[in-house]
């Protein structure tokens, strides 16, 4: 490969006279998965596609060299980003998924973790070239995962073991008997109510302490509210008891966040993130599947659509369309007009499939025989 | 390995999609896991993986946003009994120093 060697040592011999930051072009070549992403990469920054073409053949002009850096600079920093986050899906993080999430579980039942971690570290850097979006959320998902593991959201958590040692607080009655169900179904609601009740309760204090009309515990003359107790010893008291009560409340529910029971967490998943969940609790990556269906349009809905497109086409040719011949019009909508049509249905449907673009291209062959098989004589032009 | 998608298994998953039931979809993936094409494979995994991984870092970030909600609220009513301890003192004592 020596417009390679070309390559490299003129990105080797620029000003810096530094080697290239990241994977070189050589590096990105000769590894089977690079090079595909680099290709899709390329195609995602809708570069020349002589380009690619003059890479791939190794007929690379001066000019080229230039833009492939850039671009080459930016594909490596992607890559090493995707690579560097993905690290924390090893297998002993992807077995501890498996143990709160039972779609993970299910993967597992089907390969070994290692081939799962495999196949995440594979797709990730995929994702990082293809979808930016999706990538950005997953990337800060895991960001928060691995702050979690080393212990920098370890604070908050010794704070509230802290207050469980200082006041002795023990779970709640109702909590230690509701993980004593042996019933899935029936421990899983007596959790959920045990968490909403004890979440509504803490929401609804804290939204009056941090009221700004009856803020009582906010406000800066804090003492000077307390004396106007009138100094009277039993309110004082009964106001004390008050405070223990609502004290005791919110401990019990802290106590509870810190209890690692697998279906407890669930419930306070469920409470806390306030998402609509289906039956397994799940939501993200698969909601986007649903506009798959889109595809699966009758003849007549695809007629109709293709109609309106052959107006506008032929509205936008003008005279060249009036003068083509009979045959030519013919030709022109059983070949170039249908797959104009299926390239522009193709497009917009991938920018709805998100993750799931995979499934609009198993649908597309269905969709396409659909379109060939339309006869001519079906549009009027 | 299979590249290419038995049509009756793309259909029978059309038919489900319509249904618009998420959990019964996740069940077909997986029960049919192993005749999709290796890409499709892959894509199944990664859809799983990245669910539970976006959930588990979302209940952690709310589990922990309520902590600290509630950390807050006891260091107020810890502020407002001790406040409401030492005007009882006080009281106490006047009442002492009367008799």
């Amino acid at each position: 490969m020596s417009f390679l060697n070309n390559y490299e040592s003129k990105q080797k011999g620029g000003k810096t006279n530094q080697a290239p930051e990241g994977m070189t072009m050589a590096e990105i070549l000769a590894n089977k998965s690079d090079s595909i992403n680099f290709g899709l990469y390329l195609k995602t920054e809708r570069t020349d596609p002589a380009l690619t073409e003059r890479l791939i053949s190794g007929t690379l002009k001066d000019g080229d060299i230039n833009e492939l850096e850039g671009l080459r600079s930016v594909f490596a920093k992607k890559i090493e980003k995707a690579r560097e986050l993905s690290d924390y899906i090893n297998e002993e993080n992807v077995v501890s998924l498996a143990g709160k999430s039972p779609g993970v579980q299910k993967i597992l039942n089907l390969m070994v973790p290692a081939k799962a971690v495999t196949v995440f570290k594979n797709m990730f850097e995929k994702m990082s070239i293809t979808d930016g979006a999706t990538f950005s959320t997953i990337s800060s998902a895991i960001t928060t995962l691995e702050d979690y593991k080393n212990g920098k959201l370890k604070d908050v958590e010794d704070g509230v073991q802290c207050l469980i040692e200082k006041y002795r607080i023990k779970d709640e009655e109702a909590l230690t008997e509701a993980l004593q169900i042996k019933n899935k179904a029936s421990r899983e609601e007596a959790l959920a109510k045990i968490v909403k009740d004890g979440h509504g309760k803490i929401r609804k204090l804290f939204d009056w302490m941090t009221d700004g009309n009856s803020g009582f515990f906010r406000d800066p003359s804090l003492i000077a509210k307390v004396s106007e107790l009138n100094k009277k010893k039993g309110q004082i008291e009964k106001a004390i008891l008050e405070v223990n009560k609502k004290m005791k409340s919110v401990g019990e529910v802290l106590a509870s966040s810190v209890n690692n029971n697998p279906d407890l967490l669930n419930a306070f998943s469920k409470e806390l993130i306030g998402k609509k969940v289906d039956k397994d609790g799940n939501n993200s990556a698969f909601k986007d599947l649903y506009s798959v269906p889109e595809t699966e349009k009758t003849e007549e809905e695809i007629i109709k659509e293709m109609q309106v497109s052959l107006d506008k086409k032929i509205k936008d040719m003008g005279a060249t369309w009036t003068a083509k011949t009979k045959k030519e019009k013919d030709d022109y909508v059983n070949t170039a007009f249908k797959n104009d049509y299926k390239d522009d249905s193709k497009k917009e449907y991938k920018k709805k499939s998100g993750f799931w673009s995979f499934f609009f291209s198993m649908l597309f062959d269905s969709f396409d025989k659909k379109v060939d098989s339309i006869d001519k004589t079906k549009f009027k032009y | 390995m299979n590249q290419t998608i038995n049509k009756e298994l793309l259909e029978n998953l059309s038919l489900i999609l319509k249904e618009g039931d998420i959990a019964k979809t996740k069940n077909f993936l997986i029960e049919n896991f192993k005749s999709f094409p290796e890409s499709v494979q892959d894509e199944i995994t990664m859809a799983f993986m990245s669910e539970a991984i976006i959930d588990e870092a979302n209940r952690i970030d709310a589990v922990t946003e309520m902590q600290k909600q509630g950390l807050e609220m006891m260091a107020s009513l810890e502020k407002i009994k001790s406040s409401l301890e030492d005007e009882l003192k006080a009281i106490d004592l006047t009442q002492g120093l009367k008799k």
